[in-house]
């Protein structure tokens, strides 16, 4: 397998001084499903925006589908396919004349073009809508067809910035499976997410980025075996901010006393701690102890998730948010 | 013929886009229809009394409302890029392996032929009124073209706005900026010989007042002292077109710089 992104000590500084990405190496192999996760403003977007020739890195070194960033950018761009964070179609246009817009942008010819549209349009379940105005599709139709713009010329490396944010669930899912599928016919994907569950269904390989720094990087499964074995979370069922800031800060102290659990953290509404793996009634002694202490606690034992990776890795949470409204144009792009 | 491909089908896409809202073309013509009928009914006293005898004040009006409709329309040049950029298009365009100077030649080619459209319907609305042509229909599309080339500086002067600002009203406010004290600083209003002197002396420098003279000079005829003249003077043509083209050339060479600067 040869590598189709290679990544040294890519660095970017915007005018204002913001040190958006802070040297960071990575590597993509031809054919597989890699992720940058992180929180918003982490750097994602500019490292992707950086590899898609959209912005000139202020030091390091890419090369992207064999070609060097800056030198061969046109080269680049004939082989990669790009979906921003911010839906881009051109609303006064039908779902399948901006297709075909797109085919013409990668030299198809006018009839290649079509072709390729109602073929994508099929894929896409957007057939009946093809005639429409993409003004007046839904949020969700909005997506497939920008992910369809971006698949026109059939590139075989495919950036995706955070492609469902702002999707409901079923329309989410259904882009995992399209997403998915192209991976498996042989799209080299790199996608970046704030979701930890996309993450986790999609991505063979992840890098965790945070401040513009890879903090950790390997398969899902692996970032979960280094946390070791289950995660008790103490949850609360309260809203007053103090009487919650009070019982986490509690409830850590008892969870450090007791000799099975490491790594206690806090977070915004929870405390956790990792089970050390071949310790033996650890549960039953933290709820001894957290009613003991007459503290009013729910708590929960389970798997890690990269929830948890990620706590640990970054010490906070990754917000999970939902994502912001696709507007009617009106919108500023913001960077992350 | 890979670029000139692109460039068509980025120009068809942005003619698409404006007959599809046809509002923003009803509107630029609004303004201009109310000036020439807000403007001949003020000034016909005045028009009588300093106009050749038998010419009303519509027919000296006339072309420079035409021009007027173009030069303002030219500015939706702009604002239509500050849209691109806004909705990601324009990175969309950018990161396609084109051309990219077949971005701005796309957009260039369709205000051309949206600014013809709207000088048109002016001077239809002119005919309308009882306005006449007295060098006819070759006459009107050579007055026409030379607005349309002017607008297409100017066009290319509201991208650097719109690649420097990023924003629509900033974009706008330079039109009011610089067009509005250029209008009324050249004979569009009034005769040349009506105009103080040391208007008549900036209008050498007024591409404005140039574009002013060549359309009249092409449509209605010269007019100088209280009298017309529909012999075409072809020194004053030929130095306007000489500047208009200057203006053209420089205004794209300018969007050119800003456009590299901007995606550099």
């Amino acid at each position: 397998m040869s590598a189709l992104v290679e990544v040294e000590a890519l660095r970017k500084v915007y005018p204002d001084g913001t040190e958006a990405v802070r040297g960071i190496d990575f590597a993509v192999a031809e054919g597989e499903f890699f992720g940058f996760l992180g929180p918003n403003g982490a750097g994602k977007s500019t490292t992707i925006k950086m590899l898609v020739t959209l912005l000139p890195p202020t030091d390091g070194r890419a090369m992207v589908a064999g070609h060097t960033l800056g030198r061969d950018d046109r080269r680049i761009r004939e082989v990669i396919g790009y979906a921003a964070q911010d839906v881009s179609v051109d609303e006064d246009l039908t779902g399948r004349e901006n297709l075909i817009l797109s085919g013409r942008l990668y030299h198809l010819s006018h009839r290649a073009a079509e072709r390729r549209a109602d073929e994508l349009l099929e894929l896409i379940g957007l057939t009946d809508a093809a005639h429409k105005r993409a003004g007046f599709y839904s949020g969700g139709m909005r997506r497939r067809l920008d992910l369809a713009q971006a698949l026109m010329h059939m590139p075989k490396l495919l950036f995706l910035d955070e492609p469902t944010t702002g999707l409901d669930p079923q329309n989410r899912r259904a882009m995992w499976n399209e997403i998915s599928k192209l991976n498996r016919e042989g799209t080299t994907i790199f996608l970046t997410t704030q979701y930890m569950e996309e993450a986790d269904t999609l991505c063979k390989r992840l890098a965790v980025i945070d401040h513009g720094m890879i903090v950790s990087e390997g398969s899902p499964a692996a970032l979960k075996a280094e946390l070791g074995g289950e995660v008790l979370t103490l949850s609360f069922p309260t809203d007053d901010p103090e009487k919650l800031a009070s019982l986490i800060a509690r409830s850590a102290e008892i969870l450090r006393g007791i000799e099975g659990l490491a790594e206690v953290r806090e977070a915004d509404r929870t405390v956790m701690a990792n089970i050390k793996t071949g310790s033996k009634d650890v549960l039953p002694q933290a709820l001894r102890a957290i009613e003991d202490a007459a503290l009013d606690a729910r708590i929960a034992v389970s798997p890690p998730t990269l929830d948890d990776v990620f706590m640990k890795i970054t010490g906070h949470a990754l917000r999970e948010e939902e994502g912001k409204p696709t507007g009617f144009s009106f919108r500023r792009r913001g960077r992350s | 013929m890979e670029t000139l491909r692109v460039t068509t089908a980025l120009a068809v896409r942005s003619i698409k886009r404006t007959i599809r809202r046809p509002v923003f073309l009803v509107l630029s013509l609004l303004q201009p229809l109310i000036w020439l009928l807000l403007f001949s009914q003020v000034m016909k006293n005045f028009g009588r009394a300093t106009l050749p005898p038998g010419m009303s004040y519509v027919t000296l009006f006339a072309p420079a409302v035409m021009l007027q409709t173009i030069l303002f329309g030219s500015f939706q040049s702009g604002m239509g890029m500050v849209h691109d950029i806004e909705v990601g298009l324009f990175d969309k365009f950018l990161i396609a392996p084109i051309n990219r100077m077949s971005i701005l030649m796309g957009r260039a080619l369709a205000d051309a032929a949206r600014m013809f459209v709207q000088g048109l319907a002016m001077i239809l609305l002119a005919m309308a009124l009882g306005v006449r042509f007295v060098h006819g229909p070759l006459g009107v599309l050579a007055a026409l073209l030379l607005a349309v080339i002017f607008g297409i500086g100017l066009a290319g002067l509201s991208n650097v706005a719109a690649l420097r600002t990023k924003s629509t009203e900033a974009t706008l406010m330079i039109v009011n900026f610089f067009l509005f004290p250029l209008l009324f600083l050249s004979p569009a209003l009034v005769p040349k010989d009506v105009l103080p002197g040391w208007i008549a002396t900036f209008g050498k420098f007024n591409p404005v007042a140039y574009a002013v003279d060549a359309s009249r000079n092409l449509m209605v005829g010269v007019v100088e002292n209280r009298t017309l003249s529909t012999a075409i003077d072809w020194g004053q043509l030929g130095r306007a077109t000489l500047f208009l083209v200057g203006v053209a050339i420089g205004g794209m060479m300018l969007a050119r710089m800003a456009f590299r600067k901007a995606t550099a």
